[in-house]
């Protein structure tokens, strides 16, 4: 779990500016959401691969590794998409037929689906390049930048902190119970878990208020003040207007090759 | 044998699937086209707004909350990385959708619910940015309010607490479910029979993964309640202040 953000802090793009990053990253996703150019799809998988495992130095069987994830939930929406019922098994391509009914494949679902995949891979390797090249604590200033309530951002760092004091204690447990057969079985695992996090919710509010305690002391008065050091890498956003100028030259190309 | 081929085929899909290792069902970046990322994000906005109000005026009244809130935050992301055992033998990962809500409110959960799906599309890429709205809808409010009613409601009949809890956190991710299967199908309706075909073959398919974990999760958080109570009587009550502020 902790891989994301560990290589997010050693990515060698980490000098660059958040906010570039950030703006970048939405402009891509959204030149990706709006449009349905497989061969723009193909070209931001390969410019984001390039420029984070290239650029920002991150290990390529890591990367291959976080593409998967997405991978169950994409199989199963797209093989949902995919087969479509009807009494009528003229419509379809190829078709089954189960009863009274048919399962196929429609040109336009097998239109829709391959679109929809190349699609996901592009955003997601969007989102990659963004997750994988700014820690948290950037991506918050980046909120703090475009006025976003300071009470919103005092209780994501707060949490943010809080998820690493939690996760080590909670997964050292669970590999403690693993070790002594306590997910053997069905009605083990639930035991087991049911007493790690009982006990980690237990010991969350003790260490609650040690630590009030402790702020308090320190003169707490309802928000962490951190000291931001400025010093960024930034580029030209004439590259931004190049690049998103490529991308919809790719898209007008492949339109004008199939001759929409 | 010809008839044999398709059954065998099918068997061998849900026994891939069944076993396969499942996260709760987030949408994940880019799935759904622009107007309904867009209009799950504005429909959102509301609740998201009076939830802060209502954690603000929690907060004024003693700060110390405010680091409670953090951690509950915490938590919920912690236990969404854990691996959470199902009946079909394939680990998949809890939504902790019931335990929050019953715990602290549904109102806070739209907040706390929204840092949290935030980090997990950052920090574990499960769902996305552009889905951040769709997902939030049905995680951190369709799912919490519905647990917190049906809890509410059965606390009120003569049935045991052990058994509303499970059915309030059960039917809580199940209807989670149920939310995003809608989602889906709005985004893409089948062609030959629109809206509801597209519907039905989403809840069927995700049947298989949401089901099994539903079950774990209502048990699971019947046995963290449980123990919650045995042990820190105390803890419990400076938890119950909260849900009861709002």
């Amino acid at each position: 779990m902790k891989d994301i953000d560990k290589y997010a802090y050693m990515s060698a793009l980490r000098p660059l500016d958040p906010t570039q990053k950030v703006l970048l990253t939405f402009l891509l996703l959204i030149t990706c959401l709006c449009s349905s150019s497989i061969v723009m799809f193909c070209f931001v998988i390969g410019l984001m691969g390039w420029i984070t495992i290239y650029k920002g130095h991150i290990v390529m069987s890591l990367y291959l590794k976080l593409m998967t994830i997405p991978l169950t939930f994409l199989l199963l929406s797209i093989l949902t998409l995919l087969f479509e019922f009807s009494s009528d098994a003229s419509v379809y391509l190829v078709s089954l037929p189960i009863g009274n009914f048919y399962v196929g494949i429609t040109s336009s679902s097998l239109q829709t689906v391959c679109i929809l995949f190349f699609k996901v891979f592009a955003s997601v390797s969007c989102l990659y390049f963004l997750c994988l090249s700014t820690p948290m604590t950037d991506i918050l200033r980046v909120f703090e930048k475009f006025k976003c309530p300071t009470f919103l951002i005092e209780m994501m760092s707060l949490i943010y902190r809080f998820i690493f004091v939690l996760i080590d204690t909670a997964f050292t447990m669970h590999t403690a119970q693993a070790s002594r057969l306590g997910y053997k079985s069905f009605r083990l695992g639930i035991k087991s878990l049911g007493m790690l996090l009982s006990t980690i919710l237990i010991r969350t509010l003790k260490i609650n208020n040690n630590l009030y305690t402790a702020l308090e002391c320190r003169g707490y008065a309802g928000s962490l003040k951190v000291l931001n050091e400025d010093a960024y890498k930034r580029i030209n956003y004439f590259y931004f207007v190049i690049l998103e100028a490529i991308l919809l030259g790719l898209i007008a190309l492949e339109n004008f090759l199939l001759g929409r | 044998m010809k008839r044999k081929l398709p059954i065998f085929g099918v068997f061998c899909f849900v026994a891939g699937l069944v076993t396969m290792n499942t996260q709760a069902m987030h949408i994940m970046e880019g799935f759904l086209p622009v107007g309904w990322s867009i209009g799950w994000g504005i429909l959102c906005l509301p609740f998201f707004i009076a939830g802060i109000i209502s954690m603000k005026k929690t907060l004024q009244e003693d700060s110390k909350t405010k680091l409670v809130l953090a951690m509950a935050g915490a938590f919920a992301f912690v236990l969404s990385a854990l691996k959470v055992p199902s009946v079909t033998g394939s680990c998949s990962h809890a939504t902790g959708v019931g335990l929050g809500a019953i715990l602290f409110g549904p109102t806070v959960m739209v907040v706390i619910g929204g840092i949290v799906l935030l980090f997990q599309a950052l920090l574990l890429a499960h769902g996305g940015i552009t889905t951040l709205g769709a997902n939030v809808f049905s995680m951190a409010i369709v799912g919490p309010f519905a647990a917190y009613f049906i809890y509410k409601l059965l606390r009120k009949t003569k049935m045991p607490e052990w058994f509303a809890i499970f059915l309030a956190a059960m039917l809580g991710d199940l209807l989670t479910y149920v939310m995003t299967s809608i989602q889906l199908a709005l985004a893409f309706p089948a062609q030959t029979g629109g809206f509801m075909e597209s519907l039905l073959k989403f809840l069927g398919i995700f049947a298989m993964t949401q089901i099994p974990l539903a079950i774990s999760e209502g048990l699971l958080t019947v046995v963290v309640i449980n123990a919650l109570k045995k042990y820190s009587q105390e803890g419990l009550i400076s938890l119950g202040r909260l849900s009861k502020e709002d």
